[in-house]
């Protein structure tokens, strides 16, 4: 008992999130040091309003991946959702309907992914490997393969600042990552899971219905993909098919980097919090520093590498003690 | 004659389990050895260390008048020892031929495999053996269980095996299919080829076998011919234990509830099992690995498919449909596959213990389960550093503990433990015992399967024989004995 708060300190130093947190002071302070303007308001806003369409998307594929699967079907989705909203808008419809059913689109569309994967008792990559094709067509035929502009309409979300000071775009990230920190957490639904991500035999005879909890998973995540898609939107007030695209493999290296295992069972919203931060705080350093934007990527690689490596040197040290 | 195989003083523990002691056995060619015993008697460890899978943590293994310092599973087979377990180790999607050259492939001058020479060799050697039926280019997914026990054994003697070690081969044959079986190893044998035969089937043993191992616990009881022996003396050797192996358990009048377990079956290897059991009883279920008993409780629990079978409470309805409508109804089962089945390893001792009892509400409020846990942990003397240790990090009986911990946080009615002491050390073990019966003392219903025989006589008020899937008879653990609880087992 008297190592428990020893240890705690120690674990809370060890974590992963805590580890990156310390990559985003080094690298910044390293940046602002090249280029004093990196520590300002201005890309401090712009690094978190690029943080936030990713940041959600990452926050529900940080539950799927917990719970043993992915989605690479979300980028995809978000460039539909994204469509069929812009339709709407311009179509004369009211913004909130639109906003309503624009998460509603991508519930469905997950939903569609969990049932797949639970009806075919399929690896949810294969399924989302297929069905991400499907969204894509459906993207391209409702646009006719046009991008479709909302002329400065829609812009509230991203623009609108609570009491003039707090952007609700922020608010709304930090809600999404709050929240699903929440259901982690606190509630049955966390633990579902976590549990179904270590031992789904163990779930399933411990009482859970799994089948159940993996469809309810994906309409979590759904639902965090269609408020992305909203952000995004308003964001960049304009959508065509291929928005999006390139998202879902960014989320799952977001909750990999915050230390999520691919095997499922482990990890947290918080690792993948830092993470996104990371990643858009990096791509804004190369940015401003006139590094060529063809590394970007080669450093995104780099990132996941180091992630992995990190926690192979926990899980190694970690054997040993025992 | 020849000595095909030595076995010297060779011991084996894991993590301070006794589970062989100074065996000593050698093989000659041509000679059928048998390794008898009850379940967890030592049997398969012995093999394992012959096959070279583990390795013995004294004694020594002479192979063909060689000792070998230390060896692979791959290096024992390459001087010679083929070992067919129960499971068939083949390609389902290859032919015969390719099976049995899989991984020393005849090569023609181009490279390619020579298709037409392995299926004639393979052909020769079938012959050669007098298995019917069997064609070198045959699909093997088109084979039966038995004739593909029969491609291993032609696989081993393609690789020219001269000892070969057959794990309980008859296991899943039936009658025509094992005697097929039967003969092919006395032909075998009378080809100079040394044969290490498991089975619990006493006549089978006593149709192939020309000595016999005895094994108890993990000791050598006897060596003995067949001229010299009977399947009685046999038997005998393989039961009787001190007073020390009997745990002495309190025992307390019987309630008044019922339940009924009604027509079970599943059409498979549960034949309408029809049983009641009184509350405040621990029934035990008893017999060899395979006789139904894991099937038929995993049905109970709602588990397993089956095609008939309902429970009972007082005469109300409480079939469960799935595991979670079982907790619901107050049902609870304990794995006998603790890590596979029972245990989230990668996550907490609390999680752990609150998984079934956190599904009652979807808010959960964080200090209270902290403090369930801890009481728990408490009450079953789970030891753990704190409750956020990993549960893998646990002994295999604090594990188990924590496994009925998670049970025991709220009521219920029916208690399955399958199994519930295996690779749990000795005082675990007790304390485990204490909290069965603990369970039923409240007016609970306890199911007990044990392999375990002291362990199943002490511990039940009766026992239900099991053989292929059939309840045999139930009697009072008083009036029984290991001795006429083992014939029983074996029908014989």
């Amino acid at each position: 008992m008297k190592k428990s708060s020893k240890s705690g300190a120690l674990k809370i130093i060890t974590s992963q999130p805590f580890i990156l947190l310390v990559l985003i002071i080094i690298v910044a302070v390293v940046t602002n040091s090249m280029n004093g303007k990196f520590l300002t308001w201005v890309t401090i806003n712009s690094i978190l309003g690029q943080a936030a369409g990713l940041g959600l998307v990452s926050a529900g594929a940080t539950i799927l991946v917990i719970s043993g699967h992915f989605d690479i079907s979300t980028g995809r989705m978000v460039g539909l959702a994204m469509c069929s909203m812009a339709l709407m808008l311009n179509a004369g419809m009211n913004p909130v309907l639109v906003s309503v059913l624009g998460i509603l689109i991508c519930v469905a569309c997950s939903v569609l992914n969990g049932v797949f994967t639970v009806a075919f008792n399929a690896p949810s990559f294969v399924v989302t490997l297929a069905t991400q094709n499907i969204f894509y067509s459906i993207a391209l035929l409702i646009t006719n393969g046009y991008m479709q502009t909302l002329y400065g309409n829609y812009r509230s979300i991203a623009s609108y600042r609570i009491f003039g000071i707090v952007p609700f775009l922020y608010v709304i990230l930090f809600l999404g990552f709050a929240v699903t920190y929440y259901i982690l957490k606190h509630t049955r639904t966390g633990r579902q899971v976590y549990a179904i991500g270590t031992n789904q035999r163990a779930a399933y005879i411990s009482g859970l219905n799994v089948k159940l909890n993996k469809i309810k998973f994906f309409a979590i995540s759904g639902v965090l993909v269609g408020i992305a898609s909203m952000v995004m939107l308003s964001r960049i007030s304009a959508a065509q098919a291929t928005t999006g695209y390139g998202m879902e493999t960014e989320a799952i290296g977001a909750v990999v980097i915050g230390g999520s295992s691919i095997n499922g069972g482990k990890g947290g919203v918080v690792g993948t919090f830092v993470g996104v931060i990371l990643l858009s705080m990096i791509s804004t350093a190369i940015n401003m520093l006139h590094i060529n934007a063809f590394y970007e990527y080669m450093i995104y690689g780099i990132i996941i590498i180091m992630a992995l490596a990190i926690t192979a040197i926990r899980n190694y040290t970690m054997a040993n003690k025992n | 004659m020849e000595k095909l195989l030595e076995i010297k003083n060779v011991s084996k523990s894991y993590s301070g389990v006794q589970v062989l002691k100074d065996v000593n056995i050698s093989l000659s060619a041509g000679e059928v050895l048998c390794f008898v015993g009850e379940n967890g008697a030592g049997k398969s460890t012995l093999i394992k260390i012959i096959a070279g899978d583990i390795q013995a943590n004294s004694g020594e293994v002479v192979y063909f008048g060689k000792k070998y310092e230390s060896t692979s599973p791959k290096q024992i087979i390459d001087i010679g020892v083929a070992t067919i377990y129960q499971e068939i180790d083949l390609i389902e999607n290859l032919t015969v031929a390719d099976n049995v050259f899989l991984g020393r492939e005849i090569i023609n001058r181009m490279g390619a495999i020579n298709t037409k020479e392995q299926v004639d060799r393979t052909n020769r050697l079938i012959e050669k053996l007098h298995l019917e039926d069997i064609h070198g280019d045959d699909m093997l997914s088109n084979l039966s269980t038995a004739q593909k026990q029969c491609v291993q054994i032609v696989k081993a003697l393609q690789n020219e095996a001269k000892i070969l070690i057959l794990d309980e081969p008859t296991a899943s044959l039936g009658d025509k299919e094992k005697k097929t079986l039967l003969e092919l190893v006395k032909g075998l044998s009378s080809q100079k080829i040394g044969i290490i035969y498991i089975s619990h089937f006493i006549d089978e043993l006593f149709d192939v076998g020309n000595t016999f191992l005895v094994l108890k616990d993990g000791v050598q009881v006897v060596v003995r011919s067949k001229e010299e022996t009977t399947p009685d003396q046999i038997i005998n050797d393989m039961i009787g234990r001190d007073a020390s192996n009997f745990y002495k358990r309190e025992y307390f009048p019987t309630g008044k509830r019922v339940l009924k377990i009604d027509h079970y079956d599943n059409k498979r290897n549960v034949h309408d099992i029809c049983l009641e059991i009184r509350s405040g009883e621990v029934f035990g279920f008893g017999g060899l690995i395979g006789a139904g008993r894991t099937d038929l409780v995993r049905m109970i629990y709602g588990l397993d498919k089956k095609t008939n079978g309902k429970l009972y409470l007082n005469d109300k309805e409480i079939t469960p449909r799935t595991p979670k409508d079982a907790l619901n109804k107050g049902i609870f089962m304990i794995s006998e596959d603790r890590k596979g089945e029972g245990l989230l390893l990668m996550r907490s001792v609390r999680e752990n213990i609150m998984i079934t009892h956190n599904e009652k509400r979807e808010m959960i409020n964080l200090k209270k389960e902290k403090e369930t846990a801890n009481q728990s942990i408490a009450a079953y003397r789970v030891k753990t550093v704190d409750q956020e240790a990993l549960v893998s990090n646990l002994s295999g009986g604090n594990q188990q503990k924590t496994i009925i911990a998670r049970c025991t946080i709220d009521d219920g009615d029916v208690y399955i433990f399958d199994e519930p002491t295996k690779g749990v050390d000795i005082g675990a073990k007790e304390e485990i015992y204490e909290h069965m019966l603990n369970i039923a003392k409240h007016d609970k219903f306890v199911i007990l399967i044990s392999s375990d025989m002291p362990e199943l006589l002490s511990m039940s008020d009766r026992i239900g024989v099991m053989c292929s899937g059939k309840l045999v008879e139930v009697v009072n653990s008083q009036d029984t004995s290991e001795d006429k609880l083992m014939r029983k087992y074996l029908g014989y």
